[in-house]
């Protein structure tokens, strides 16, 4: 696979991606281990957990992942920047569009509207999370429950922001007691 | 803000951000919008912009305030910051975790990224709709919530796509604000 047909499959990747991260996994995997085959499933699925460990957007993660697998450092480049090349695209231009439209007093129903799908969409990917939260083992469940708590409720008494990362990162293996293995 | 600050915020994004989407909003509005950079309309605004277009969330969202900031050189640097922990953390954690067999604590651990994200997506949520409703009146207030917590509804129930929601929305907004209710 040439560094151009990285940077080709990253960026169709990156214009198929809505719904986040496990999007932009499922297209990985159905791009290189299913189409391609340059990839098993096995390696493949090593990448997930690092992927979802490292802070930043899961997505890019794999994209470096696979492309450092194809074509070494290199591809992990052209393959990072093709997943993010067509979003930034789209999404700058937008901005300055939707942002010049919502001055004209005609169009200005365009800020709150926008405001509306901001806070709707973010507390619909919270209810997503929360099901799967819910699906969990009681034990879990609620350990799950009062962790996440805990975390909303240093966010508001508005806590250092690297000690609550911190504090969380530290507490996370420790959801392991509650797991059955 | 100048560009030694957008640095270091570009590298907090990056390197703080566990969980997802929800985490880069509360990121990016504790540096920006609390710190006095960016107003809490403009940045909700944004929010909702970044959830029209495809690819990572935190990308998007990092680079729009980068721009609001400083301009082109802001996207360069919030896209650097925010990709950097792929090329210094991931080889490393590839490597130990590749040789790593799932056990309790690997385990707990990647279900306590999940409860993160949600944590974070539901302040997040929070943030943004103290926004809308602050500078609403009580009755718009309130039909905006039953209004977003019906389309929640239906998209989990019913597994409505987004896009239609989002769709349904601008155009909603831009009728209302042309007939003057909102």
């Amino acid at each position: 696979m040439t560094l151009w047909e990285i940077f080709i499959t990253s960026m169709k990747i990156g214009l198929l991606s809505y719904g986040g991260g496990n999007t932009t996994i499922v297209l990985f995997h159905r791009e290189y281990v299913e189409k391609r085959k340059l990839i098993d499933d096995e390696t493949f699925s090593h990448m997930i957990g690092p992927s979802i460990f490292v802070p930043g957007p899961s997505g890019l993660n794999i994209a470096y992942a696979t492309g450092l697998e194809v074509h070494g450092v290199a591809g992990a480049i052209v393959s990072m920047f093709g997943l993010m090349l067509p979003p930034l695209l789209i999404v700058i231009p937008l901005w300055i569009l939707l942002k010049k439209t919502a001055e004209i007093p005609a169009l200005s129903g365009l800020k709150l509207a926008l405001k509306v799908v901001g806070g709707t969409m973010a507390l619909y990917a919270a209810v997503v999370i929360l099901e799967r939260i819910l699906a969990e083992k009681t034990k879990v469940k609620i350990a799950s429950i009062i962790y996440g708590l805990g975390i909303v409720t240093l966010l508001a008494l508005k806590v250092n922001l690297i000690l609550v990362v911190i504090l969380s990162l530290i507490v996370a293996p420790l959801m392991g007691i509650f797991v059955d293995t | 803000m100048d560009i030694y600050t957008l640095i270091i915020n570009a590298l907090k994004v990056g390197y703080l951000a566990y969980g997802g989407g929800g985490t880069m909003i509360v990121l990016v509005h504790r540096l920006f919008v609390e710190a006095g950079y960016l107003s809490e309309d403009l940045f909700s605004r944004m929010v909702g912009t970044t959830f029209l277009v495809p690819g990572p969330f935190g990308i998007n969202i990092g680079a729009l305030a980068g721009l609001e900031v400083a301009g082109a050189l802001g996207v360069v640097i919030m896209v650097l910051g925010i990709i950097a922990p792929s090329f210094t953390i991931m080889p490393i954690l590839w490597k130990l975790m590749g040789n790593m067999p799932d056990n309790r604590w690997t385990i707990g651990f990647k279900k306590s990224t999940k409860v993160i994200g949600w944590a974070l997506s539901f302040f997040a949520a929070i943030l943004i709709s103290k926004t809308v409703v602050v500078h609403v009146g009580h009755t718009l207030a309130i039909a905006i919530i039953i209004y977003a917590l019906i389309w929640i509804g239906m998209m989990y129930k019913y597994k409505i796509h987004p896009a239609w929601f989002i769709g349904f929305t601008m155009i909603l907004g831009v009728i209302l604000g042309m007939v003057g209710i909102v």
